[in-house]
């Protein structure tokens, strides 16, 4: 287990340096020019020149990389070109708003788990029908449309929960959170309950529960022992790959909601061509994803054994 | 791929929705406490280095100038930290502080040292402001006694009373919190002493400010602002109709339905802003070359019609780059669309069928007059393939295509002083930002005769000339001045800049 640990952890950092690297070639065929973003349209050529000197935009794009990396493992990831604070201090404070968004998705996310199970047990029965239609169509919804109607009715209507920014006091905080999560999560409870009936139902069919069963094991244990063991697995694997989808769509939830966070700083950092930023935060989002799926691989691995001999 | 798609669904999307939904009024009434939206966080609070609007609304609040322009819909100043300001010559300007207004953080107080150092500043190489041209002319201040300093100016610069002094570069911070920051500071001024200091800055959520104990001026409207970033037009009208936000500039397109339906307790603030939309034309390319070919297409592009379908029919049609209210604008009768007198002039050109590609940014009104003018030019047998392209990679096309660029829908923002709108035309801005690469001698010579001329109405005059030499250059195609909108509470008196600028200290509660 350990050698395997270590094996995908040495691959996780693979990915980042190929995640940053990737992007660092991309750069290069955008157009825009980031001394201009810094020094805005007055500034004298000989003036931007001397940026794209200190900035390194002259240099071939390996020497970028290198001194990117050089100036992370220092924990130096550049000045935001408009603002010339850290990214790294920006990033500390923008992170918290998008992985508590993440968390809480992944967490409403989890209510598909006894969905899918209930309506994988009543197989064709009127609550599987039900929460098939339902989830089908929170799936096929995408969260910006979700997002806006859940502003218009909760907040412009009834003006029950707040539809902008972040909040201030923990109990703020959650309450600003709400929308936005329901806004990315509804798809999300869908997809899960989708995925753990179809996971269920196969594995009920399987000769170890029918065996469970005829030796007169309680149902509630068998479901538990049995069927849950070998059914969640996957969805836990999924979970773990949908980090890079929920912080996608978080980069459009945060723009909706004007909400701070990584998404939205990427957004606008892109648009303005503000590079470190950019740069700070495909790191930040990178990490947080190969962090995730590394972990998902290794709960994966935890809980069904035969996926380490199967990866 | 994804992002953008969902861009597109959002504004498609918010679009209907707000169309569909009978709102209920924003209800945010604080009577101590004032929640403005604001398009983005501020990035650069030191006037040398300011670039964007959401810059400006907090220097104006938080540092002190000897004038201010007036919450106004004309473009008129006001004495502000100065008690007493007067123009001796053409080349100097003597100014007295109001005693007793204080820095914050026990900076002690506002002298003309303070204002010497300012202004002085802006010409330092070492400091290599790209704002250095606000004080161009600039000479010295000369310190008389603690609060009384003279401005001696190189050479006569109109300016200064539109663009300098007023405006952001008249801005006066501390030299020795200033000096202690190494001479310069981004977003975090050690000492301020404005109307409202900063509270805290949450960036990406709020900026809260808040009155300055230490201000001698007339105390502000409110003791508590929160300025909300909130980039998306639509994202901003659900944010005031949810009663999040006090004040919002909405998108143009809800301006109408708005009118027809404003809820109760809102009222809606439409004002053309300084800025200029124009059609350019590059006269350095071969296809647009001949003058002939640009005037045709002048003639046959349906301003009118632009304004109708992509603007609502909101602001007026604009007559030259200097907008309303400000030094050298017309008042004329721009000449209407006539596509026979263009097709004549293509016969003339010899030029049976032309392909032309226009640039344009990817808004939904720049779209739509796109569209209109690909509609247009087609009658008179030009092609015209529209890129559309986003902001930052609009805005590098310049140094991308040069001369290669052909048409391209601009829009530049301009401070209250028509120089800085011409500045953009000369030679040495050729391929940088003047995309048409207009070139001509007269317009450089009455451009700095224009900047140093403080007679306004001779003022006036030069800058009619340049815009009418701009006109015989058949490169440009004078659209709109812009509009800036806005929905607030009736409970809240908004204190706006002729511009539609926020003047934060100006906002008052409603009786």
């Amino acid at each position: 287990m350990i050698a395997y640990a270590i094996q995908r952890i040495l691959i996780a950092m693979l990915i980042v340096l190929l995640a940053v690297t990737t992007l660092f070639v991309m750069i290069q065929f955008v157009p825009g020019d980031p001394a201009n973003v810094m020094l805005g349209p007055r500034a004298t050529p000989e003036l931007k020149e001397a940026l794209r000197e200190r900035l390194h935009l002259n240099d071939p794009f390996i020497v970028q990389v290198y001194h990117f990396f050089i100036g992370v493992m220092r924990g130096d990831l550049g000045v935001d070109l408009t603002s010339n604070r850290p990214v790294l201090n920006i990033l500390i404070e923008q992170v918290p708003y998008t992985a508590s968004l993440v968390l809480a998705v992944l967490l409403i996310a989890l209510l598909g788990i006894p969905i899918g199970t209930y309506a994988a047990v009543h197989r064709d029965g009127l609550f599987d029908q039900v929460s098939g239609v339902v989830s089908v169509s929170l799936i096929a919804i995408p969260p910006i449309v979700i997002g806006l109607y859940l502003i218009l009715i909760f907040s412009v209507q009834l003006q029950w929960l707040p539809a902008i920014g972040a909040g201030e006091g923990p109990w703020e905080i959650i309450l600003h959170l709400i929308l936005p999560t329901l806004a990315i999560g509804l798809t999300w409870i869908g997809y899960v309950s989708r995925l753990v009936r179809a996971s269920v139902i196969e594995v009920l069919g399987q000769n170890h529960v029918k065996t469970a069963r005829a030796f007169g094991i309680p149902n509630r244990r068998v479901m538990r022992a049995y069927v849950l063991r070998v059914a969640l697995p996957a969805t836990v694997t999924v979970l773990g790959v949908s980090i890079g989808f929920i912080l996608s769509s978080a980069v459009i939830v945060e723009i909706l909601f004007a909400r701070p966070g990584i998404g939205k700083l990427m957004y606008d950092a892109v648009i303005s061509r503000n590079y470190p930023v950019v740069m700070g935060t495909v790191l930040a989002s990178t990490l947080f994803i190969v962090t995730a799926t590394t972990i998902a691989d290794l709960l994966n691995v935890m809980l069904d054994p035969r996926s380490r001999e199967a990866g | 791929m994804l992002l953008s798609r969902n861009l597109i669904s959002l504004r498609a999307v918010s679009v209907a929705l707000a169309l569909s939904v009978t709102t209920t009024a924003g209800t945010a009434v604080h009577a101590q406490e004032l929640k403005a939206q604001v398009e983005a966080d501020f990035g650069q609070l030191d006037p040398a280095f300011w670039q964007s609007t959401a810059d400006l609304n907090v220097i104006h609040a938080v540092f002190p100038k000897l004038i201010e322009f007036k919450n106004s819909e004309t473009w008129e100043w006001e004495l502000s930290s100065a008690e007493s300001i007067e123009q001796v010559d053409e080349v100097t300007i003597r100014f007295t502080l109001k005693p007793g207004l204080m820095w914050t953080n026990g900076y002690g107080e506002v002298t003309a040292e303070d204002v010497e150092y300012s202004f002085e500043r802006f010409k330092d190489e070492a400091l290599a402001a790209p704002n250095a041209g606000d004080w161009a002319p600039l000479k010295d201040v000369e310190v008389i006694d603690k609060y009384t300093g003279i401005i001696h100016l190189n050479e006569p610069f109109a300016p200064v009373w539109w663009s300098t002094l007023p405006y952001s570069a008249g801005a006066i911070l501390s030299k020795k919190a200033t000096e202690e920051q190494g001479g310069k500071f981004t977003t975090d001024p050690k000492a301020t002493a404005g109307p409202y200091k900063i509270e805290r800055w949450d960036q990406g959520q709020r900026t809260v400010l808040v009155t300055h104990d230490g201000w001698n001026g007339e105390a502000p409207g409110y003791e508590r602002v929160e300025l909300i970033p909130i980039n998306d037009p639509k994202a901003a009208e659900v944010a005031y109709e949810a009663g999040q936000v006090d004040i919002a500039a909405v998108a143009i397109s809800s301006v109408p339905e708005l009118e027809a339906s404003l809820p109760e307790d809102a009222r809606l603030e439409v004002r053309p802003t300084a800025g200029y939309l124009w059609l350019g034309l590059n006269a350095e390319n071969p296809d647009l070359q001949d003058p002939k070919v640009r005037e045709a297409i002048k003639l046959a592009v349906d301003v009118d019609t632009i304004i109708e379908g992509a603007y609502f029919g909101i602001p007026d049609r604009s007559t030259g780059l200097v907008a309303p209210g400000l030094v050298g604008h017309r008042e004329i009768e721009m000449p209407g669309r006539d596509v026979a007198a263009a097709q004549a002039l293509m016969a003339e050109a010899g030029v049976t069928s032309l392909d032309l590609e226009l640039e344009h940014q990817n808004s939904t009104d720049l779209q739509t007059a796109a569209l209109i003018i690909q509609a247009n030019l087609a009658e008179i047998g030009i092609n015209v393939q529209l890129n559309t392209h986003e902001t930052g990679t609009f805005w590098s096309l310049g140094d991308e295509k040069g001369v290669n660029m052909q048409m391209t829908l601009k829009e530049f923002t301009s401070p209250p002083d028509p120089a800085w709108s011409t500045q953009w035309f000369l030679e040495e801005q050729a391929g940088i930002w003047n995309w048409e690469w207009f070139k001509s001698d007269e317009f450089e010579k009455l451009h700095y005769t224009a900047m140093a001329e403080v007679d306004l109405e001779k003022r006036a005059e030069m800058y009619h000339q340049m815009q009418e030499l701009m006109d015989a250059s058949h490169s440009y195609i004078w659209l709109i001045h812009p509009p800036v909108s806005l929905i607030h509470t009736k409970s809240v008196n908004p204190g706006l800049y002729p511009n539609g600028d926020y003047k934060l200290q100006d906002f008052q509660p409603a009786n």
